[in-house]
């Protein structure tokens, strides 16, 4: 009995500790949500692992340095599962703010996500970093306290289409496009930059996104006979249509699958080979705190390969760091001005924050070669050549 | 024409393996009168074992298929012993509003567990195997070799499941209650017990579904809904409780959501068997097999005028 008042008694005092030094600026509390489970947990699950390896790392070298109290103090992060769903975002972001009373906010995954807890922030004036978040509908909304990391994602592959174009070896394209908010984006953009890069588009589908049958389309894509097939999709849908039409033996010079993880190569083995996707970064490309991140990798457990949101949540997390010290306090109010006028080097490239509240981070075409994830262009980033047609069975 | 074989192999395994799933719902609705809501629950949990099975034990199907049978029985075996029996809806016939109630709580709670479960579990999200490729040439045109196997397992478990009700006392008794469930407990049938096997053998047979379902396509949290939402589409189409309707309306199915995406579009494909369901209810309400046996009945009826 004595020994649990005694428990009970400095879990009090704990959590006292914790709340005086947060109000008293002691401590930056960074708050965030991750999809551990769910839908978008083939695309962060672990990544509340990376969020305790970064605030371990920071704290280690004595924490974010904040003029306004002379000294340096240690940040913390509160991360909660939002299970992939908009109603459980919503109630953890105002949570976030509201019980937790964090500094700032680092954004969930994906535009739909996105969109829902940035409401929580703007009605709380608390800074909201979005990181995986790139559909115009969540930047046109007039919102004063976001601030993004990456490009919108019409431009989400543009420097493809810039490879294909200065390339000059494919000549039509087929889009496969699930019907939601991120993949039609994309595709939005691409479809103009293909033309653009002078590719004929012989055909475009758009997919329900529960569909698990691609038999007609396979069939239809055929017929088409397109060099490139370019697959916008999140990782389920891309997953079951790449198995199939591996399986039927549709024959594109290319496969592009905007989304091609690890959870992608797994599934799809030797058929992963030579297809072509996105990928923020890549080891060896020599951008801003890649020692860092390895670091942080490593004591996470995150495999990079298997996971490439990680460079952009290391990207958000850099730009944070930056902004409080520009802003040199945790006030929402200066942290949010630094966010919005600074300019910030991180993992994925510099990064500056639109006035709507988009970032400039972009992705690279990358290509999986002998089993490997490499950049294939611009050339000065290229970490291997591109392969075209790309192979693979 | 390969083009056209494969989809027809396609719809054919597809329709297969929905037959397969909606053959326990039809099953368990002609014997106990209840619609099984975490049908699609013992799909999902089927798949995820069998995936368990297939890549951490590195087993084939010989092995994941009766093992998924075993333990989705078990499951649903106890699900109704200690879910449904205890809500009062399983050893006794659905009779009210009370009754409904009861069952539709425990089916769809325990739907809600084992999705939420799943979407613990998973810390990718997606159970998918490796892709097989290897194939045989069928007339000059090369099928999926593990796409025959499948077929052929599939057309085993009918053909047991038919020797079964057809041939044995239990299935004698499964069709006893069906029929006339007074009269067969008058004649001494144990109806709790042959409901909770029913209720078992049906959520097996899902498992079963779940395990061929997860060798076609990849299985994703969440999905226990929309599976039961298919397999009950199934049971309106084919009629309630008749087993070789049932069969016919997933086939169809399979088909239909092949040659759409061919025909029309992936769009079409989704949209097209939810029409043809309203299509259906509108027409002949008690599925598609009741014209057949409408017009049999009429052929008894004016054979009695004339005998009488």
């Amino acid at each position: 009995m004595k020994s649990i008042v005694k428990h009970v008694l400095m879990g009090l005092m704990v959590t006292i500790f914790t709340t005086q030094t947060a109000i008293s600026g002691e401590t930056l509390r960074i708050g965030a949500t991750v999809s551990a489970t769910g839908h978008f947990a083939s695309e962060i699950g672990p990544f509340e692992k990376l969020f305790s390896a970064w605030a371990e790392h920071v704290n280690k070298r004595g924490g974010v340095f904040l003029k306004a109290l002379g000294k340096k103090v240690p940040v913390e992060v509160v991360v909660y599962d939002d299970q992939s769903q908009v109603p459980v975002v919503t109630r953890f972001y105002e949570r976030l703010i509201e019980k937790d009373k964090v500094d700032l906010l680092i954004g969930p995954y994906s535009s739909p996500l996105t969109f829902a807890a940035s409401i929580a922030a703007e009605k709380n004036k608390t800074p909201f970093v979005a990181v995986c978040a790139n559909s115009p509908k969540v930047y046109n909304r007039g919102f004063k306290w976001l601030a993004g990391v990456i490009d919108l994602a019409p431009r989400y592959t543009y420097r493809y289409w810039e490879m294909v174009a200065a390339e000059k070896k494919a000549g039509s394209v087929a889009f496969v496009v699930e019907d939601t908010m991120h993949p039609r984006g994309v595709y939005s953009g691409s479809r103009k930059l293909a033309e653009d890069a002078g590719l004929k588009v012989t055909m475009t589908e758009i997919v329900p996104p529960d569909t698990h049958e691609f038999g007609g389309l396979i069939a239809r894509l055929k017929t088409a006979g397109s060099d490139i097939v370019y697959v916008s999709a999140n990782i389920p849908l891309t997953i079951s249509f790449m198995k199939q039409a591996r399986e039927k033996g549709l024959t594109a010079k290319e496969f592009h699958c905007i989304h091609h993880s690890g959870v992608f190569k797994d599934a799809l083995g030797k058929g992963a080979e030579g297809v072509v996707g996105q990928s923020y970064w890549s080891e060896g490309m020599g951008l801003y705190g890649e020692k860092e991140f390895l670091e942080i990798l490593e004591s996470s457990g995150i495999d990079v390969g298997s996971y490439p949101w990680a460079p952009a949540y290391m990207s958000a997390l850099q730009m944070v760091l930056q902004a409080v010290e520009q802003a040199g306090s945790q006030k929402g109010e200066s942290v949010m001005e630094a966010l919005k006028r600074g300019t910030f080097k991180t993992l994925c490239g510099t990064n500056r924050v639109h006035e709507t509240g988009y970032g400039q981070i972009n992705t690279y075409p990358s290509q999986i070669l002998d089993g490997k994830y490499e950049i294939i262009w611009p050339a000065d980033k290229a970490t291997a050549a591109h392969r075209f047609p790309g192979g693979g069975s | 024409m390969q083009g056209m074989v494969e989809m027809l192999v396609s719809g054919v395994l597809l329709g297969a393996v929905y037959g397969l799933g909606a053959l326990g719902i039809s099953l368990i609705f002609g014997v106990m009168r209840i619609l099984n809501l975490a049908h699609g629950a013992f799909m999902v949990a089927g798949g995820v074992g069998a995936w368990v099975i297939m890549k951490y034990g590195g087993y084939g199907l010989m092995v994941s298929v009766p093992a998924v049978f075993c333990l989705t029985f078990l499951s649903g075996f106890l699900l109704c012993r200690w879910g449904l029996d205890r809500s009062g809806s399983g050893a006794e016939p659905v009779n009210d509003l009370g009754d409904l109630s009861d069952y539709l709580l425990v089916t769809l709670g325990f739907t809600l567990i084992v999705d939420d479960l799943v979407a613990r579990w998973s810390s990718q999200g997606v159970f998918s195997l490796p892709l097989e490729t290897t194939s045989i040439l069928f007339f000059g045109i090369p099928i999926s070799t593990f796409k025959v196997m499948l077929f052929g397992m599939v057309v085993m478990i009918f053909g047991a499941f038919s020797l079964v009700i057809r041939v044995t006392d239990f299935g004698r008794m499964i069709r006893a209650c069906t029929q006339d469930r007074e009269g067969a407990v008058l004649m001494g049938i144990s109806y709790r017990k042959i409901s909770t096997l029913v209720f078992a053998g049906g959520c097996a047979l899902a498992g079963l579904a779940g395990n061929f379902y997860l060798m076609l396509y990849p299985l994703r949290a969440q999905m226990a809904i929309p599976l039961t939402i298919k397999a009950l589409l199934i049971v309106v189409l084919g009629g309630m409780g008749r087993v070789f309707h049932t069969l016919t309306a997933a086939m169809l199915l399979g088909l239909v959501e092949v040659f759409a995406g061919f025909w029309g579009s992936t769009e079409s494909q989704v949209m097209i068997p939810y029409v043809g369901m309203l299509a259906v209810l509108l027409l002949w309400p008690e599925g598609i097999g009741h014209v057949r046996i409408r017009e049999t009945n009429l052929v008894k009826l004016r054979h009695r005028e004339v005998t009488d």
